[in-house]
């Protein structure tokens, strides 16, 4: 199957929490994406979008945001666990958009202090981005304990996490690729 | 009922693929008109263009 296009594949920073360990993660994430012939991707961070706080849903968001995820064909989540969940402004973005999103790839990469390296905002985010017409994949990344997986600087202290990595995005990638196709080729019956 | 019109992408005009039905549920008033009481929801139809990739969707 040729690709003419190359895949858009944006990084998307879902927290504005001052000091936040996740854009470090982030970052590696998106370097990573970078290094992936026929990948292109931008990072995305939420902190920095145009909200709207007195509307919400569906085309009440930032117009530069809804043209990336226009132009996804996957799209990588980096969310902290916030009380168990993604936090409160990261589904306010994800929800200003939703033809946008319909049968496209999703994976995410989760961040927490603790070491359970953020399992329980990956559960509850599936059915949210079930329900946004997203499709998720069966590979995560969780980066538990991010302290020691990054310095101070942004370094990755933990070799591990590039071969993590690694199979996240392949993953995510194959998934991409098929649901271009499905998307532009298969007619629903 | 599936809408019957081919959608023309209005980036590089070919004809777009009909790929999806998404059951949205809304609590706008503006939408409650479109909602399908057998289903308790609208339906919104996504289109993918297989020339530039550009996606569009219509609420039938």
């Amino acid at each position: 199957m040729p690709e003419i296009r190359p895949l858009s594949i944006p990084v998307i920073l879902g927290t504005s929490r001052k000091g936040r360990l996740s854009a470090h993660a982030a970052r590696f994430v998106f370097r990573e994406l970078e290094k992936r012939d026929g990948v292109r991707t931008e990072l995305i961070d939420i902190g920095r979008l145009m909200h709207q706080l007195d509307d919400s849903g569906q085309g009440t968001g930032d117009g530069a945001f809804a043209a990336s995820m226009a132009q996804a064909d996957a799209i990588v989540i980096v969310t902290p666990e916030y009380n168990h969940a993604m936090p409160g402004l990261l589904k306010h973005v994800l929800d200003s958009c939703l033809k946008e999103y319909i049968h496209k790839a999703a994976g995410i990469v989760a961040v927490s202090a603790g070491p359970f390296g953020g399992t329980r905002v990956i559960e509850t985010s599936l059915p949210i981005l079930r329900e946004l017409g997203l499709v998720t994949i069966f590979w995560d990344v969780n980066v538990g304990s991010v302290a020691k997986f990054f310095d101070d600087s942004g370094n990755l202290l933990d070799p591990a996490f590039v071969r993590r990595t690694d199979k996240f995005l392949g993953e995510l990638i194959w998934m991409a690729r098929t649901l271009r196709y499905g998307r532009e080729n298969i007619a629903l019956s | 009922m599936p809408s019957t019109t081919k959608l023309r992408c209005p980036k590089c005009g070919a004809e777009m693929n009909r790929h999806a039905e998404k059951l949205v549920f809304s609590d706008s008033a503006a939408d409650t008109r479109l909602i399908d009481p057998a289903l308790g929801g609208l339906i919104e139809e996504t289109h993918a263009c297989p020339r530039c990739g550009n996606i569009e969707s219509r609420r039938i």
